[in-house]
């Protein structure tokens, strides 16, 4: 035992490099195997208005989400906008949530295609809340 | 897109026009032909995650890495920091920084097109399973 690490201790370094080096190689071949799965492809188009009138002022959209159209509410300003924005994120949420308990893959398309709407949805009022946060004074 | 389009109202105007594209893509060291047929607790074991790729309006953005058994762990986190963006939207006075605000916003729905897609291919694998 002695004997061993007298002779083996000088070679510790060499040793250690080559073990790196083994490892190093396992991990990149590992790496090499993980195979890249195209899931999605989804092409959202919105186009966010502010309308105005003598009696009203209030936000509204087109969308297309994948070729379809999508339709776009009405969005009040200010304080209400904020109001819809956290009811479509709570209904986002809910949404998820029934997902993931899902047993039928057709309702599981469906319902996911329904979040990407709302998803949808949600850029044209973070769209309209910029643009109140834009008029709002300093 | 444009045979689409309503007609704009005299009073109607154009404040924001976003063009978006989301591709989800799933890592994984199982075969993709086995994915289908694998379990939940089978793709546990291995290195599984989703990232996506986006181009909003011409510019490519990465996505984080989203672990395939943390999925709807990470809706939670996305769904907090909207809130919380949209929050801050409120009161904010400047309009670089709400503009800033909303692109961020736009960023983390983008996540959330993402993630909804990789749920349901999680549903999906599991209903497989099983059938």
């Amino acid at each position: 035992m002695f004997l061993a690490n007298k002779f083996l201790y000088p070679l510790y370094p060499i040793l250690k490099w080559a073990c790196a080096a083994q490892v190093s190689e396992a991990v990149s071949e590992m790496a090499a195997e993980v195979k890249r799965v195209l899931v999605s492809e989804d092409r959202v188009n919105v186009r966010t208005y502010e309308s105005i009138d003598e009696s009203r002022h209030a936000y509204s959209a087109d969308i297309e989400l994948n070729g379809r159209k999508v339709s776009g509410s009405i969005y009040l300003p200010g304080y209400m906008s904020s109001e819809q924005l956290k009811g479509l994120v709570a209904r986002i949420y809910s949404k998820v949530k029934a997902l993931s308990y899902v047993d039928d893959a057709g309702a599981a398309d469906a319902l996911a295609d329904d979040i990407a709407r709302d998803a949808a949805n949600l850029i044209a009022l973070a769209r309209a809340l910029a643009d109140i946060a834009k008029g709002r004074k300093a | 897109m444009s045979e689409q389009i309503r007609q704009v109202g005299p009073k109607d105007y154009l404040i924001g026009e976003d063009q978006i594209v989301i591709r989800t893509v799933l890592h994984s060291d199982v075969p993709p032909s086995e994915i289908p047929k694998a379990t939940v607790n089978f793709l546990l074991g291995a290195e599984a995650y989703f990232t996506f790729v986006a181009d909003i309006n011409g510019k490519r953005i990465k996505g984080d890495k989203y672990d395939y058994a943390e999925v709807f762990d990470d809706f939670d986190k996305i769904v907090d920091s909207l809130s919380k963006r949209a929050k801050a939207l409120r009161i904010i006075k400047s309009p670089a920084t709400a503009e800033g605000l909303a692109n961020e916003m736009i960023e983390d729905i983008i996540s959330l097109f993402a993630l909804t897609r990789a749920m349901l291919l999680k549903v999906k694998t599991r209903l497989s399973g099983e059938s």
